[in-house]
């Protein structure tokens, strides 16, 4: 072994170490990102396979692509462009799916589980990485496959964008049909989309005002039924219902406490001056809330249930209000752009408001940001009404005019994306979108 | 500054403490699975490389993927014959070794610049002073033994001139690198790849101001990424998913202008503002 | 295959059945289970109670001259009697005072502009005019009683000025 060598290269080896070893502590080009871009996120949702007719000609990816693209946040890949049609995870070629500009791909299939059950599975792949994002199954009775794949949907939409899907909820709403003065009002309630809708009130006189309870099982509206203002709750399910408020004047405005033990309520009285009541419902005990000859009335409930919002024109025209529930409690002014502003309603989070506002001359639909103050006009019709949270506070359901009918249409959180949800040719209006029931 | 201070200092008392110990052979200083009786250039390089191996070497901010990337294989052990072969083994490793060597000090080099420069200049003069000593030292020796020793040293003298030249390319390839960074080269090329990423991160909703993620991104030479790995990450799943995606989307990233300045490795930090 | 089909098609057709509650179908009577809750908002006695619970079927009335106009126009967001409107007011006032057995039902309503809830304060709040103007003119509060409509009730559909200007209105409607 030759000992010349070993000290020589030691010391070059030393020159070097002392030369680079700070250099060498941090080899990595640095980069900082502080922006990027919101375009819909490409995916492809193949045909689900069916066996034996288990999806009874429902189309499953179909009903999970109208659910994913009306949000706007994604871009479903056309049927005609797919070249392979696989419908489980390991026969999926994800550098195929991702050459065709997919970021992730849908597969499924509907089977026959046993007689009145069929079972949807799908898998959420990601196309860029391989990766497998999510499978899931859902089983039920084939009248229930529309269901099942709005639970699709929820899933994936959840797994992309890291926000709970509200594609398997509810809706309620009023339909009006015929000519003044022989119109029938109806309350129905129907899949979030606008499917499955099932009359639950039918009358002569009009229906208004209808609100869900938290556990997404009772509806309280108003009735006019007996010539009078009065106020009802009905659980869905089973038609059950109770009339809480039929007192002189006005009764209006119903909406549901958190805890479901009270609603909010307008009274009107002999006098006619409307304000705002809290109602307990067992004990039938009124706790007054306003005050004034002004029209104080909708009401909503902030998420914690110690404050209300609602319109009042105490300072000359409709504007929105926040008042705390503990007794003495003073109303402070919350809108301050332009001259109405109504019918205010929380997002599930609590901190934006959505309400009708005039805009030029246009009655439209807007956001407000609570802590900040700074509003946003979501919607361009005429004569929009009625806006609604989605349970997840990602869209907003509302009533406007279109082609002379009253309908109703979705419109994104952030006034991106709207779409419409045509019911029949009778006029709809006062959509309320149900609370999460799972 | 100060951590190169310290640093170099704890350099120069090793420097001391090896010469002390110069009597005895070196202990193995590898990690590397290599032929223990053969203790070369190359292996003495390949030891060097993964800094956190020195004693005491502070270690470098551990970066969450395994460390290391910059040796790709380790130095095969030469065959057990001929003097002569093995001289050229030696000799090739060393190339091989050298030019590992010379991608580390790119890799090093945009970093501390100006220290560097007074810094080796220092080290230099001081490592050529304890040089000559050694080799004095070296000479006697080889003077008292056989003539296949002597072939032996001459062959390494040769190895160790191929070496200083490498040395010296390297050096040259800093001061190119240098150079282009001072005259914006390297933030030009930086600025490409940040609004290639930028144009290719698809923001989710919880992607908001307060978010910051870090992304350890390795490309091969023509921009391919070839590996993404997370580093610390403040926001939800949906963000995390992103920013990997983003890095695949933007692959392959823009090429430098000169090759000397490719990066494999890249540190990308994601901190939306609006 | 036609076992497996034939069993869903029975499946769904019992669940159909075992779901589908008839839609609640009013024919004017008050629903079954009533909370009582007549307090509360009430300013004046029972006899206000009496007459609330009292509107029920509407009859013809007077159609005599200007008695046979039942109906009040009101300008946009306002809820000032006009001099046309006074002069109906003013007529029905009379006969009412005459006819102190005979009950009236005022209904407020507003065109559908705005929100609901808020028209229905509007629509009240124009029924409470025209009864202070009845009031004022002699006839009993307990002839009089009060509705708003809001904008559930148009008397003409359409979306335009035309139309509303002819819901912004009070009815006045004769009770038994």
């Amino acid at each position: 072994m030759n000992t010349e060598n070993p000290v020589r290269t030691f010391w070059h080896a030393a020159l070097l170490c002392v030369a680079l070893l700070p250099a060498v502590a941090f080899a990595q080009l640095k980069i900082e990102i502080t922006s990027g871009v919101t375009n819909p996120v490409p995916v492809a949702i193949v045909p689900f396979s069916s066996t034996g007719g288990a999806d009874g000609g429902v189309d499953i990816a179909q009903i999970i692509q109208s659910d994913l693209e009306g949000t706007g946040q994604f871009k479903a890949m056309p049927r005609a462009a797919m070249t392979q049609t696989p419908s489980r995870a390991q026969d999926v070629q994800t550098a195929v799916w991702k050459a065709a500009g997919n970021d992730y791909v849908v597969v499924g299939r509907v089977s026959v589980l046993s007689a009145g059950q069929v079972a949807v599975d799908f898998e959420l792949l990601n196309a860029l990485t391989g990766q497998q994002l999510a499978d899931s199954r859902f089983t039920g009775a084939p009248a229930a496959l529309r269901d099942a794949a709005h639970r699709c949907s929820d899933v994936i939409y959840e797994k992309i964008l890291g926000v709970r899907g509200a594609f398997a909820t509810r809706v309620a709403y009023v339909s009006v049909d015929g000519q003044p003065p022989a119109q029938r009002y109806q309350l129905i309630v129907a899949d979030a989309d606008g499917a499955n809708s099932r009359v639950v009130l039918e009358s002569r006189q009009p229906v208004m005002s209808p609100a869900w309870s938290p556990d997404g099982q009772w509806l309280a509206y108003v009735s006019f039924e007996n010539k009078r203002a009065a106020i009802y709750v009905q659980q869905v399910s089973s038609g059950e219902r109770r009339q809480v408020s039929a007192r002189v004047g006005i009764n209006g405005a119903p909406a549901w406490s958190p805890d479901g033990h009270k609603l909010l309520v307008t009274l009107g009285g002999s006098a006619g001056t409307p304000n705002l009541y809290i109602l307990d419902l067992a004990s039938q005990q009124l706790t007054r809330l306003t005050e004034g000859p002004a029209i104080d009335t909708e009401g909503a409930w902030s998420a914690d249930g110690q404050s209300v919002y609602f319109t009042s024109d105490r300072s000359g025209g409709p504007q929105v209000y926040r008042v705390g529930v503990e007794p003495g409690a003073k109303p402070r002014r919350i809108t301050f752009g332009g001259a109405y502003n109504a019918r205010p309603r929380l997002s599930p989070d609590g901190t934006q408001l959505v309400m009708v506002t005039q805009d030029g001359a246009n009655y439209r639909i807007a956001v407000q940001d609570l802590a900040s103050g700074t509003v946003r006009v979501l919607s361009h019709g005429r004569l929009d009404a009625s806006p609604s949270f989605a349970p997840n506070g990602a869209m907003i359901i509302y009533s406007g005019i279109e082609g002379g009918h009253s309908i109703l249409q979705r419109v994104s959180v952030d006034g991106l994306t709207s779409q419409r949800l045509r019911a029949d040719a009778a006029d709809v209006r006062d959509p309320v979108w149900a609370p999460f029931t799972r | 500054m100060g951590l190169s201070v310290l640093l170099h200092g704890m350099l120069v008392a090793l420097l001391v403490y090896g010469w002390v110990q110069f009597r005895h052979p070196p202990p193995p200083v590898s990690a590397l699975a290599i032929d223990a009786t053969v203790v070369s250039q190359a292996t003495l390089d390949a030891a060097r490389r993964p800094a956190a191996q020195l004693p005491p070497a502070p270690t470098p901010p551990p970066p969450a993927s395994s460390p290391a990337p910059v040796v790709d294989q380790p130095v095969p052990p030469p065959p057990p014959d001929a003097a002569a072969q093995q001289a050229e083994a030696q000799a090739e490793a060393a190339r091989k070794a050298a030019a590992e060597q010379v991608e580390a000090a790119h890799a090093a080099a945009q970093q501390q610049a100006a220290e560097r420069e007074a810094a080796r200049e220092q080290a230099e003069r001081e490592a050529q002073a304890k040089v000559k000593a050694a080799e004095e030292l070296a000479a006697r020796k080889a003077a008292a033994q056989a003539e296949a020793q002597a072939k032996a040293a001459a062959a390494a003298k040769a190895q160790a001139q191929a070496s200083q030249a490498e040395l010296q390319r390297s050096l040259e390839a800093e001061e190119r690198v240098d150079a282009a960074r001072a005259s914006g080269v390297m933030s030009n090329w930086v600025s490409q790849i940040t609004a290639r990423i930028q144009g290719a991160w698809n923001r989710p909703p919880s992607a908001r101001p307060g978010i910051e993620c870090t992304l350890y991104v390795t490309q091969v030479p023509g921009g391919e990424v070839t590996d993404v790995k997370l580093g610390t990450c403040n926001g939800d799943d949906a963000v995390k998913q992103s920013i990997v995606d983003a890095a695949y989307r933007a692959s392959p990233l823009p090429a430098p202008p000169d090759p000397a300045l490719f990066e494999r490795r890249l540190e990308v930090t994601f901190r939306p503002t609006d | 295959m036609r076992k497996i089909l034939s069993l869903m098609l029975l499946v769904t057709v019992m669940s159909l059945g075992a779901c589908a509650h008839k839609p609640i179908k009013d024919n004017g009577a008050a629903a079954s289970s009533q909370v009582p809750g007549q307090g509360g908002a009430n300013s004046a006695g029972g006899a206000d109670a009496n007459a609330a619970a009292g509107s029920g079927a509407d009859v013809a009335g007077p159609q005599e001259g200007v008695l046979a106009q039942r109906i009040i126009y009101f300008a946009f967001d306002s809820s000032d009697i006009s001099a046309e409107g006074a002069a109906v007011v003013s007529a029905h006032a009379h006969y009412l005072v005459a006819h102190a057995n005979l009950h009236v039902r005022l209904e407020g309503n507003t065109d559908e502009r705005g929100s609901r809830e808020y028209n229905i304060g509007l629509g009240e709040r124009r029924a409470q005019a025209v009864k202070r103007s009845l009031l004022l003119q002699g006839v009993a509060e307990t002839q009089l009683s009060t509705v708003s409509y809001g904008a559930e009730r148009p008397a003409v559909e359409g979306h335009d000025e035309t139309a509303w200007s002819k819901n912004r209105r009070v009815v006045i409607n004769y009770v038994q």
